[in-house]
């Protein structure tokens, strides 16, 4: 007989601080993306679209990682051994480096305050890889989920050591390799190795559970996860030592076949499953094939065509704000409800008239937030084809709207949170 | 041999069972196939063997005290008792015809 152990609720407070972190920061992006619509028209690599860059990968998809991760480890391991502490003391760091470190890259400015919130940010991510792998060393069953996640860790860690690196080599220049190739390396690895194996493991877990798939084949996850891997370390030593355009090509090649098996695997998910009805949430999430190839295909695009820098823009938007977007706001809106609910419900008697979890915001405003996010990445995307201001701007105004809408709904959950918790 | 009573009373905890809902799934125990065995001991108590939809299930406590809730209001001299099992393990394939047309609508 199998003994459940208790996973307690006692990260709800840290989880829902991380999705109200991450929700300001995405609020703050989009409106200074506003001021930097310019930028989006000329070359990737500028001081305006890596601060911003940094803003939503750290401060929004980043943070909300953090704070789901959490809560779902817990879950998924069925023990609670987050260290809470660390946890507190890593979002903390993050949100006294955070700031200057954006502001430092939108001045382009790499003064002293720089660099201390530069470290700050990196010792706030490399404490969250440690309490992680600390919880997740003791999970030793063969698992492609908990692989997909372990190994994203090992990317956030390398990628964060490559952006000491690179910030090190701007006040003490020591790098022999093309500064560019060690940035494209970073870019790579924290994009792909970090966000997207992170994603698919998770929702290699969760798809099936939510969805109700009556099959979903492990051995696509498993293809997935070695062809992603070799492409990402082919990437490293051909950034390092290479430097060979066919090299890229072929190594690229590697890690498109293995997103592509992971569309089949969602795909497979979805075509599979009892539950017919689908909450707005999973709806969401949905879209996030169809962004994933419109990514890939820019990415392609940008390797193979003389307009590089345009499909290099639209590969970060699509990928930052579309995929990523699309998987966070759906499974905010799908996670964070039900997080408060089980905090609200548990030990307590069921008065009869128990809401369910999406009575906990308005369902009017999920529909807001989806639609004029991706009306937003939409416009985005013509505007910046098009080379039309007036679109792009109504993007971004659009985006803003996403964003406004999406802090409403983590306010109103956040309020509600608390009423409950000085209520018990 | 089982008397009239006892198999009345575990049919009635069946149906009491249909009418709770996993939160998550939105459907009910039986037709979801979380239980296993329903179970009168001595005319005291219910005893329950029943599984979760995934191991560490964070709703399973809620589960759990919806069913003693439900149950005592309908038979507060009986105390039930709840044993979660993972063997067999569930899949959807425990669902029933009832609970696959649910979740299609």
């Amino acid at each position: 007989m199998f003994r459940n152990e208790k996973i307690k609720s006692g990260n709800t407070a840290i989880v829902i601080f991380h999705y109200f972190i991450s929700s300001v920061s995405f609020l703050a992006g989009c409106i200074l993306l506003l001021f930097a619509a310019k930028s989006l028209g000329g070359h990737h690599f500028q001081p305006k679209l890596l601060a911003l860059t940094h803003l939503f990968v750290i401060g929004w998809i980043t943070t909300i990682i953090m704070g789901a991760s959490y809560q779902l480890i817990p879950v998924i391991l069925g023990s609670q051994n987050i260290n809470k502490q660390l946890s507190w003391t890593s979002i903390i760091l993050l949100i006294a480096g955070l700031p200057y470190f954006i502001i430092g890259f939108w001045q382009f400015t790499f003064n002293i305050s720089f660099l201390i919130s530069a470290l700050l940010v990196a010792i706030s991510l490399l404490l969250y890889c440690a309490n992680l792998i600390i919880a997740l060393k003791k999970y030793l069953l063969p698992d492609t989920g908990i692989q997909f996640i372990k190994t994203s860790l090992l990317y956030l860690f390398c990628t964060v050591c490559i952006g000491i690196i690179l910030i090190t080599n701007y006040y003490f220049p020591f790098l022999k390799n093309p500064h560019i190739n060690t940035l494209s390396l970073h870019a790579h690895l924290g994009l792909i190795g970090w966000i997207l194996l992170l994603i698919i493991g998770v929702s290699s877990k969760l798809l099936p559970m939510f969805l109700l798939s009556t099959k979903s084949d492990t051995k696509l996850l498993t293809k997935c996860y070695w062809l992603i891997n070799v492409s990402l370390l082919g990437l490293l030593i051909e950034r390092l030592f290479i430097n060979n355009t066919i090299v890229l090509y072929l190594i690229e090649s590697f890690g498109a076949a293995g997103l592509l098996i992971y569309l089949k695997y969602m795909l497979s998910c979805y075509k599979n499953r009892l539950k017919r009805k689908l909450d707005i949430g999973m709806r969401a999430t949905e879209i996030f094939p169809v962004l994933l190839i419109s990514g890939i295909l820019f990415h392609i695009c940008a390797l193979f065509t003389n307009s590089s820098n345009l499909n290099y823009v639209l590969f970060g938007m699509v990928f930052i704000l579309g995929c990523c977007g699309a998987i966070i706001m759906g499974q905010t809106l799908k996670t964070l409800p039900y997080i408060i609910w089980h905090f609200e419900w548990n030990n307590k008697p069921n008065p009869g008239n128990r809401p369910s979890p999406d009575q906990y915001y308005s369902q009017l405003n999920a529909k807001i937030t989806i639609t004029s996010m991706f009306t937003g990445i939409l416009l985005l995307g013509i505007g910046k084809v098009l080379e039309l201001p007036f679109i792009l701007t109504t993007g971004i105004i659009s985006l803003i709207i996403t964003a406004i809408s999406n802090l409403n709904i983590i306010v109103t959950i956040l309020k509600h949170y608390i009423r409950v918790k000085n209520g018990k | 041999m089982e008397n009239k009573d006892s198999v009345e009373i575990e049919r009635k905890v069946l149906t009491i069972l249909s009418e709770i809902n996993d939160p998550e799934i939105g459907i009910n125990l039986i037709d979801l196939g979380l239980i296993y065995t329903i179970e009168l001991i001595n005319d005291s108590e219910i005893e329950i063997l029943m599984t979760y939809s995934s191991k560490n299930c964070p709703m399973g406590e809620i589960i759990q005290s919806d069913i003693k809730q439900a149950i005592s209001k309908e038979f507060p001299d009986i105390r039930t008792t709840i044993k979660i099992t993972f063997e067999p393990e569930w899949t959807t394939d425990r669902i029933t015809e009832n609970g696959r047309k649910l979740l299609s609508t």
